[in-house]
């Protein structure tokens, strides 16, 4: 593993296999913002962070023994963010609550603050997410919101590049077609 | 809004993405120049996209780092034990686990009293726990002993190893405090703070997100608790007596007659582990005794107020270590 990656944090991986204390605090310090982040961006603003930070790291020290080097620790890191929350996402969405959204039934407040605007945007945004199946949801997320490519996100998710762009296709078509259905923006175009 | 062509829609998002054909991009946006449903709708698109990628660029919002490092250690660790892994090393997580990482954040000073005095208080006598878990036993770990030497507060882990406690050391669920002249302050990250008085053993015997409980063996511990959320509980159990969290300050003392509630601020509530008296509510300003061998919750009387704010730390301490 030392030879596939190479550096410090070949050696912090090692560490971390091997179960040295300090290593793995080490290894929570330089991750938990990325990790944060990522799942954030994943979930949306209403998840419960903390607990999905924690289950994300837990598993992480749970399987690193796994990581082999094939993949950047990021991607790896990534898969594993993924995969916690895509664990939250189905259930979440098994819960009878449900996360239809009703065309022009989403919350949208006009206010004078640009900031609580973009935040109630960005909720929409989330609540449209939320009515994808969770394998589109996340392509999606990953490159739209995360910024990845499709041959990353291939890695991520354990998929072919083929296949990512496929559900990233249906994923965009599902999510603007629905996007147009609600007010997002609505109020800015009649303004 | 008139809506976009319905033919247009897959197009308009391959021309967002990119991905359409320069040809077939160019006769597109001929067409969004003629048809307002199909450029609106492409304006929204575009506008959507923008969100999305700036909702990427936001940070993620500061969370309680070392609680939940604290969190996943203990996750960690409850999962070897369960496991009775033995070979691999716990790692890091006896650093900071226990719920909030219980800090010390005193009582060290107080052990400049206990080298004044000297008794060495006897390995400690427990009354029955009252429930099936072992009963705490002296420590035998290397080098260590069960009793704190004078002045020392010792901390004894969940398998019996005595070492001093230092300051500023994360506890573990599991583990005992034991004070002999000295007295310790353990803190929680969420401010609920714990002092333990002289002569005074405890067991931090769950440290959970929604339950922490400590275990009085002997003497004395005064408890100031912050705020609780919904559903979360804090309690204190001496010989089968607990006491639970109402309020916010209250004080529980065990000697071999009974054991005293006093509730300096808010209410507690005191049920009996054994069945002994039904559940008793004693307000602030309220004391009560529970005798050891009472079929009732005992005699109300009102709680002197001798005991030093809890809200600031640093004159409780100096309180602490000028005794």
């Amino acid at each position: 593993l030392a030879e596939r990656v190479p550096g410090a944090t070949g050696e912090l991986v090692v560490l971390c296999q091997q179960g040295e204390q300090s290593a793995q605090s080490d290894f929570y310090r330089k991750y938990r913002s990325e990790v944060a982040r990522t799942v954030h961006k994943v979930l949306g603003p209403d998840a419960d962070l903390e607990d999905v930070v924690q289950d994300v790291f837990v598993e992480v020290f749970r399987s690193i023994d796994k990581f082999k080097g094939e993949a950047k620790i990021t991607t790896w890191l990534y898969r594993v963010c993924v995969n916690v929350a895509l664990q939250r996402v189905r259930r979440q969405q098994r819960r009878p609550e449900g996360h239809a959204v009703p065309e022009d039934d989403l919350p949208h407040h006009e206010t004078p603050l640009r900031e609580m605007e973009r935040k109630e945007s960005a909720r929409i945004v989330y609540a449209i997410l939320d009515t994808l199946p969770p394998k589109k949801r996340t392509v999606f997320i990953l490159h739209e919101i995360l910024g990845f490519d499709a041959k990353e996100i291939g890695k991520i998710v354990g998929a072919n590049v083929l296949t990512v762009r496929t559900r990233l296709h249906y994923a965009r078509k599902d999510f603007y077609a629905a996007a147009l259905r609600t007010n997002l923006f609505a109020a800015e175009a009649k303004a | 809004m008139s809506a976009p062509c319905r033919r247009n829609t897959s197009r308009l998002i391959a021309l967002l993405s990119g991905s359409l054909r320069p040809a077939a991009a160019e006769r597109l946006r001929g067409h969004l120049e003629r048809c307002p449903g199909c450029a609106l709708a492409f304006e929204r698109m575009q506008k959507t996209a923008a969100l999305c990628r700036s909702i990427g660029g936001e940070p993620a919002p500061a969370l309680s780092w070392r609680q939940i490092e604290a969190q996943v250690n203990w996750r960690l660790l409850r999962e070897e034990e369960a496991a009775g892994a033995a070979g691999r090393g716990l790692g890091w997580r006896p650093l900071v686990a226990g719920l909030a990482a219980a800090l010390v954040v005193g009582g060290i000073l107080g052990l400049l009293v206990g080298r004044r005095t000297a008794p060495s208080p006897a390995p400690a006598q427990h009354p029955s726990p009252g429930r099936s878990a072992p009963r705490p036993t002296p420590g035998r770990g290397a080098g260590g002993r069960g009793d704190p030497r004078p002045g020392r507060v010792n901390v004894v882990s969940s398998k019996g190893q005595a070492q001093p406690l230092m300051f500023a050391r994360p506890l573990l669920q599991g583990e005992r405090v034991l004070t002999s002249a000295g007295r310790v302050a353990l803190q929680w990250e969420d401010g609920t703070g714990v002092l333990l008085g002289q002569q005074s053993e405890a067991e931090l015997h769950r440290l959970r997100v929604l339950d922490q409980e400590i275990n009085l063996w002997r003497g004395r511990v005064t408890a100031a608790v912050s705020h609780r959320r919904q559903g979360q509980r804090f309690s204190i159990v001496a010989d089968r007596v607990r006491v639970q969290v109402m309020g916010t300050f209250f004080a529980v003392e065990l000697d071999e007659k009974h054991v005293a509630i006093q509730v300096l601020e808010g209410k507690v509530l005191v049920e009996s582990l054994d069945a002994r008296f039904p559940p008793l509510e004693v307000p602030s300003g309220m004391a009560v005794q529970v005798p050891d061998e009472g079929r009732t919750g005992g005699r109300r009387w009102p709680a002197p107020r001798d005991e030093p704010t809890p809200r600031c730390s640093t004159c409780w301490l100096g309180r602490a270590s000028s005794e």
